[in-house]
């Protein structure tokens, strides 16, 4: 009996470390999230009454065309994500730890990410802007490339992917290089007495190892790519004709543009419900360990 | 090395702690003595002329430089003594919230800019904003507001708003191109489309688009217009079909203009200027307001090489200038109403306005004369009915589910994706729904 | 780490040094138009010299904006925010490895979720919050968002590098009579420097450079942060926004050199 009371105090004493951060979560954000899921319920304008109506805004959701669109948009975005904010940075971050100046391309590969993303949004903008590098297109003697990249429907989305690593990159390289640098030599030095060398050595020895960092950088950038906003914001409002538009811009257009929060509440809740889902199956083993 | 790190850190933290405890108290005291002007301000009404501040909300002065900025509201205070304090929202889901969240209570903004249309009808729906129809008469149309726009800021027959902005779109064309191959400002359509072809064929891209998402409308209203402005109309509120023959023949002209290459691909506004102004492109059909960055930002001289001209019309009807008006509002709850109507009533008055439109580039009132030739000329064309009407643009001219299909679809023709009978029938397929037919 | 083979590291020299290149030519570009007056900006090349030297002038122009009274307000904002939370982060993160609480699970995608809702759905209920408590437009309650919403990431970096640790370390101090607090300061922590700068590093940085909840949650020129600031300066005059944009991207870069020595640094810990 005095065991059992002995360990349920020990049990208290160790809920307290996360009581701040659950308080805090559960303050700003858990409540934000039941009010939009009450509001994915309502049609409102923002000023008038609320007007209950069910499923309706979900309805009206899958019959859209646009959704659709924008759900294919966020599918790509998540994809090629995988390729550009996890496996560029990784390819970096190995590339520079055998390199001879680590500390200067580090600094070199993480200055964009120390400018906010609209202000680099901007600059890309310009940059790819009819005056920009299209220009150069002109003077090799291309003048049909010589445009607007931005306003070219459903190229413009790859353009923005491929401008993202720009700015996107600096952060789980320094990760990465972080991991690296880490890691147990043991292994390895037993491996390269083995005779394992180059790609073989990543990917059975060192890849393993660095598993906890790669967990976060892919579950990071797969819900950076499911919620991305800022950057097609600045560079083509999801135009031309809704064409480039992701579900983050859809909530934002439904709501703060067209004043149809419901609606917009009902797209944040799927797409909340789906970074869930998958962030779910991601951590699942990383808890199976325990 | 490693203990200069350590003394710029260390200095860091102090100066920060030092700032969170100096900075929540200043804060707080804030909020608090804004509380206090507004209690004084309504203590001294009756004694002497009003005094006081009052906040200005708006999303439309981020991209004027502080500087200039000052004027305006240095002149509002030379004039009524009141201090108007601007407060500057330059994300639009920013305004939204903080008007929709503040508006009813009294530390609501006594002046905010808003949008017209079904945004505006909204907030009176729902009587958030005051009625501000006495002062429209003597205040507002006696300073040389047109009479024209009080429609577009009423809802039954009550004025809700005066303008922020009456904006005007017209022709804003390159002069030392016309005259380098000799082209006069056409008179009749066909001599505008002479003018293209002449300027494709010397390799002068003849018209500049635009790329932003919305922007499909603007050559589609002009054209519709140009062939018969009833018939702008009447599609607009649904009297006739999209997919009716005239609206057909007018896209097949379009459809014509955009084949034979008069049109540059879209592109960003600031594209457009540096194109108009270097003189790889002739035209641009645009707000009043870029006749005066042309010429601020990019050193043209207007009535020398920078001119404008409104569309002819291709069947002898007057000329069409679009306009569209960004109504300025008074929050019926808040406590610096009284100093906001009190604001207003000298927001109209010459000396105020020429200030607004040398800072702004709008005309808001034929009083105002300003130092940009091409803006005079505009305002010129509004005053002059025998030859040119205007016209609620498309934007807010048609019930908004309409709209953002018609967008849509206009910027996919525009960009050779979609043909005009498909575009029309999506359109009109909507404009059924909507209008219950 | 592995030897690398003289041939390959030069190799891989050239390689990082092109890609660096094309890295850091957005800054030339920028630099380059600080010194330009906003017509030659306008109507030049983008990539020409600058004629004269204006950038007196533009930095003038800054100046007369409220970019500096709003810096202090910034950094005030990003420190604080970014401090807070990678303490509660790291509490967190320690609890929900290494103490005996159940629902792991739950309670880590709880704290998690922080980060996985669309960002815009926060304007609307934390301004109703705010203004109730009367802390709209207040710096304590820019503190107060900026903490909460980088918990989730500290949380989620230091908790899997938490997992790496080995359980036996807390054992044998607990043998040796180290109570859970003492185990997370003393061996934890130390141990933990480099993910503990990088988050913090991170945060900060997000926290700076934040626009959407800094324009939503204030509205007066001392409350509110840099990066509202500088989108009201929008497009009138490119080469001064560029400038200012240099000014504000000095501390997150500075702090970045201030940091750096720690990233590669900590105990080798062996990962299960």
């Amino acid at each position: 009996m005095t065991a059992a009371k002995k360990k349920k105090k020990y049990y208290w004493r160790d809920y307290l470390y996360i009581v701040p951060a659950v308080v805090m979560i559960g303050v700003f954000f858990i409540s934000s999230i039941f009010y939009t899921l009450h509001l994915s319920f309502f049609e409102w304008d923002g000023f008038s009454e609320k007007i209950f109506v069910g499923f309706q805004n979900y309805i009206n959701l899958f019959q859209d065309q646009n959704f659709l669109i924008s759900v294919m948009n966020t599918l790509i975005w998540v994809v090629l994500s995988m390729v550009t904010s996890v496996l560029v940075p990784l390819v970096i971050a190995i590339m520079i730890t055998r390199s001879s100046a680590i500390t200067l391309f580090k600094n070199v590969f993480y200055f964009p990410t120390a400018i906010s993303a609209t202000v680099g949004g901007m600059i890309m903008a310009t940059l790819l802007s009819t005056y920009g590098l299209p220009q150069i297109f002109a003077w090799l003697g291309h003048p049909e490339l010589a445009r607007d990249w931005l306003a070219i429907p459903y190229v413009n989305t790859f353009i923005m992917i491929l401008t993202g690593v720009w700015q996107g990159i600096g952060l789980n390289m320094l990760l990465f290089i972080s991991g690296i640098k880490n890691i147990d030599t043991a292994p390895i030095e037993a491996a390269q007495i083995e005779g394992a060398s180059g790609l073989k050595m990543y990917t059975k020895v060192i890849l393993p190892m660095l598993k906890p960092t790669i967990i976060v950088v892919l579950l990071m950038a797969l819900v950076n790519s499911f919620k991305v906003f800022d950057s097609i914001w600045v560079m083509t409002k999801g135009g031309p004709y809704r064409t480039s538009e992701t579900l983050a811009l859809t909530m934002y257009e439904e709501s703060f543009i067209y004043n149809r929060f419901g609606s917009g509440a009902a797209v944040a809740v799927v797409l909340t419900i789906v970074i869930l889902v998958v962030s779910y199956f991601n951590v699942r083993n990383t808890f199976k360990e325990d | 090395m490693k203990k200069m790190k350590k003394i710029v850190s260390a200095l860091l933290a102090g100066t920060m702690a030092a700032m969170m405890l100096v900075g929540c108290g200043q804060g707080s005291q804030t909020a608090g003595s804004d509380a206090n002007n507004a209690a004084q301000n309504s203590g001294n009404t009756e004694e002497t002329q009003l005094t006081g501040t009052i906040e200005f909300w708006n999303d439309k002065l981020q991209n004027t430089e502080q500087s200039e900025v000052d004027k305006i509201f240095d002149s509002i205070k030379n004039l009524t003594g009141i201090t108007v304090e601007p407060i500057a929202y330059p994300d639009t889901a920013a305004y939204q919230t903080a008007m929709q969240q503040s508006i009813r209570e009294d530390s609501a903004p006594g002046l905010f800019t808003w949008w017209s249309g079904p945004q505006l009808e909204t907030l009176v729906e729902n009587d958030l904003v005051e009625d501000l129809s006495d002062l429209w008469d003597d205040y507002v149309a006696a300073n040389g507001v047109s009479n024209d726009i009080k429609d577009a800021l009423s809802v039954d027959g009550k004025v809700y708003a005066v303008p922020y902005s009456i904006i005007y779109n017209t022709m804003i064309y390159n002069k030392d191109l016309f005259s380098q191959y000799n082209l006069e400002v056409p008179e009749t359509f066909d001599d505008f489309l002479n003018v293209c072809q002449t300027l494709k064929d010397n390799g002068i891209t003849p018209i500049l688009l635009k790329n932003d998402s919305w922007a499909g409308f603007i050559w589609f209203q002009a054209l519709i217009a140009s062939f018969e402005p009833q018939l702008y109309q009447d599609i607009c509120d649904g009297t006739k079909d999209y997919t009716d023959p005239d609206v057909v023949k007018v896209m097949g002209i379009w459809q014509d203009m955009l084949d034979k290459g008069y049109f540059s691909t879209p592109m960003t506004i600031q594209d457009m200027e540096k194109s108009l102004a270097s003189g790889s492109a002739a035209m641009m059909l645009e707000p009043n307001y870029e006749a005066g960055m042309l010429v601020k930002e990019y050193g043209m001289v207007a009535g020398e090489n920078l001119g404008t001209f409104v569309l002819p019309s291709m069947n002898g009807d007057k000329k069409i200038i679009f306009y569209e008006v960004s109504p300025l509002c008074v929050a019926k709850a808040s406590s610096q109403k009284d100093l906001a109507k009190e604001v207003l009533k000298k927001w109209f008055t010459k000396e105020n306005q020429t200030v607004l439109t040398e800072v702004t580039d709008n005309v808001n009132t034929s009083q105002v004369e300003t130092s940009n030739a091409c803006v005079n000329e505009i305002i010129s064309y509004t005053t002059d009915t025998d030859n040119y009407q205007m016209m609620l643009r498309y934007y807010e001219n048609t019930p908004e589910e309409i709209r953002d299909v018609a967008l849509n679809e206009l910027m996919k023709f525009e960009l050779g994706d979609a043909g005009a009978d498909q575009v029309l029938q999506t359109i009109q397929d909507k404009a059924d729904e909507v209008f219950g037919k | 780490m592995i030897k690398t083979k003289r041939s390959t590291k030069i190799i891989l020299n050239i390689i990082l040094s092109v890609l660096g290149l094309i890295w850091i030519s957005p800054l030339f570009f920028v630099v380059l138009n600080v010194f330009k007056t906003k017509q030659e900006y306008n109507m030049g090349s983008f990539w020409t010299l600058p004629e004269g030297l204006n950038i007196m002038d533009n930095l003038q122009t800054v100046i007369g904006t409220d970019l500096f009274s709003s810096f202090g307000s910034s950094l005030l904002y990003a420190v604080c925010g970014a401090a807070f939370s990678v303490f509660i982060g790291l509490l967190a993160a320690y609890g929900l490895t290494h103490l005996r609480i159940k629902h792991k699970m739950f309670w880590f995608l709880f704290i998690y979720s922080g980060t996985i809702f669309p960002f815009q759905i926060y304007l609307i209920p934390v301004y109703k919050g705010f203004s109730s408590l009367k802390l709209y437009d207040t710096r304590l309650a820019m503190i107060l968002f900026y903490t909460a919403i980088c918990i989730p990431f500290c949380m989620f970096v230091l908790r899997n590098f938490f997992i790496g640790i080995s359980g036996e370390v807390c054992e044998s101090a607990k043998i040796d009579g180290a109570n859970t607090w003492q185990i997370l300061i003393h061996i934890f922590v130390p141990m933990a420097k480099a993910p503990l700068s990088i988050v913090f590093l991170s945060q900060f940085t997000w926290s700076w450079n934040d626009l959407m909840f800094g324009l939503t949650f204030t509205k007066s020129p001392e409350i509110r942060p840099i990066m509202a600031s500088i989108s009201i300066m929008g497009r009138a005059n490119a080469p001064t926004m560029f400038l200012a944009c240099i000014i504000a991207s000095i501390p997150t870069i500075l702090l970045f050199g201030i940091l750096q020595k720690n990233f590669e640094t900590g105990m080798v810990y062996t990962s299960k």
